[in-house]
């Protein structure tokens, strides 16, 4: 499924990523995008070694005397503690759950669907796309909110999208971040299908629709609340707060 | 659900690659520690064997770089300390999933300093895909599938910084090393965005072309 990722973060988002600067909702969105692209992972590799190339030839700043010492008896007692729990961390090792996205009673797999989630998005869903609870925010839209630690600064969750249907055409007040998982949209930009990230910044405005015969889930990750414009939108933004 | 960082599943998956290790370098126990050595192979040795004078070794070469790493980070003498401390606890912990093919020792511990500069100074929570996760979707493509192995020798790096000019030079570190957005660099030079895209552009084709 790989060739068929057309749309990857910008170089920007990628050095943010790489160097630390994106945390909360973002990271997971990017996170979830390179699970899916060796592209992107190889890119992130990349830029990775060059920052280990610059942390690597600073001359440093002289530590503490007793450091090392220091140092070594927490060593004494990491070993103590981890030699003791080794067995019980054994015994939970193979209790990996593996969520599908494909429902159980869906039958054949469509093309445009990743099989499996990859952590950390995995862990955060209590069961798979069909069985999740899902809530309306306006007609052929639903959303899930996800428990991301981002310190209140922006929202994180999926949306599904039911097919043929049009979100409000809206400008954004910060930026935002989409990754489809399941099925396609279309807008302004392009198409979208899975495992595309749709990096989108301040100056855009935008009309996305679903636009084939399943539901488009997408996660999204927004750095500020979205702001739509329009009358009815304005009506929705109060309505569902996003 | 909230993410946990050591979860168990990884630990198994590393072990295996682990013990691939062992088997390959048994030859090499018991080696001699000294300046001879590379850092690549003494997180091998910590891994494999645990050995401490190996850690010992590792902690001398690397934490004068963690506590300027973390100075520049805003912290104050005794966190900097502190995170050296934690950093390298962290090194011994985690030894058995560094994977000398794909970096060099530097750039992972690089991004050991840097998870824990989000996490204790920034207070920030940074997600990230575990590498042994056997849901990660592989290309057979070389071009894109061969990880960069970035064994760069010291004097190369060197040379990759020396060929960057003074301005180049400044926004690749306030990117990488400081961990500042392409907009703070801009807000803190007072250059337009779009400078600091074209000469980080430059930048790192320079850098490229050096290293690789
Ligand atoms: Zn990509």
């Amino acid at each position: 499924m790989t060739k068929d990722i057309h749309h990857h973060p910008t170089e920007e988002t990628l050095i943010a990523y790489a160097n630390g600067n994106i945390t909360g909702g973002y990271s997971l969105l990017l996170a979830t995008h390179l699970a899916f692209c060796p592209q992107c992972r190889a890119e992130i590799q990349r830029l990775e070694n060059i920052g280990g190339a610059v942390f690597a030839q600073d001359e440093g700043i002289t530590v503490s005397e007793g450091a090392l010492e220091n140092v070594m008896s927490k060593l004494d007692a990491l070993e103590m503690t981890s030699s003791t729990q080794a067995n019980t961390s054994q015994a939970g090792a193979s209790s990996g759950k593996y969520l599908s996205l494909n429902s159980p009673k869906s039958g054949e797999p469509s093309a445009e669907q990743i099989p499996e989630l990859p952590l950390p998005l995995r862990d955060m869903l209590p069961t798979d796309f069909n069985n999740l609870q899902w809530r309306t925010l306006a007609p052929g839209i639903k959303h899930y909110p996800l428990p991301v630690d981002d310190h209140h600064k922006g929202t994180t969750r999926l949306l599904k999208i039911a097919p043929g249907t049009c979100l409000p055409e809206h400008d954004h007040h910060g930026s935002e971040l989409t990754l489809v998982l399941k099925g396609a949209y279309s807008d302004e930009i392009g198409r979208f299908k899975a495992g595309d990230i749709a990096d989108i910044n301040e100056d855009i405005r935008h009309q996305p629709i679903a636009d084939t015969h399943e539901d488009c889930i997408c996660l999204i990750a927004t750095d500020a609340p979205l702001k739509f414009t329009g009358l009815v939108p304005r009506m929705l933004q109060s309505f569902i707060g996003i | 659900m909230p993410y946990k960082p050591t979860d168990k599943r990884n630990e198994k998956g590393s072990e295996v690659d682990t013990l691939a290790l062992a088997t390959e370098k048994k030859k090499d126990v018991n080696v001699a520690i000294d300046d001879g050595i590379t850092s690549e192979d003494l997180i091998v040795i910590i891994a494999q064997e645990r050995r401490k004078d190996a850690f010992a070794e590792l902690f001398v070469r690397f934490a004068p770089k963690i506590k300027a790493f973390m100075y520049k980070s805003g912290a104050d003498e005794t966190t900097c300390e502190e995170l050296v401390q934690e950093t390298m606890l962290q090194v011994w912990r985690k030894a058995d999933r560094y994977n000398p093919e794909k970096a060099a020792a530097s750039t992972w511990i690089m991004t050991v300093c840097r998870n824990l500069r989000i996490d204790r100074i920034r207070k920030l929570k940074r997600y990230e895909i575990d590498v042994n996760d056997p849901t990660l979707v592989t290309q057979e493509s070389p071009d894109t599938e061969a990880i960069v192995a970035g064994h760069q020798k010291d004097e190369e790096v060197r040379k990759a910084m020396e060929s960057l000019s003074v301005d180049q030079r400044k926004v690749v570190m306030l990117s990488f090393y400081e961990g500042l957005a392409h907009r703070e660099i801009a807000e803190k030079l007072d250059i337009p965005l779009g400078t600091v895209k074209s000469r980080m552009r430059l930048a790192l084709q320079k850098m490229r072309s050096v290293l690789e």
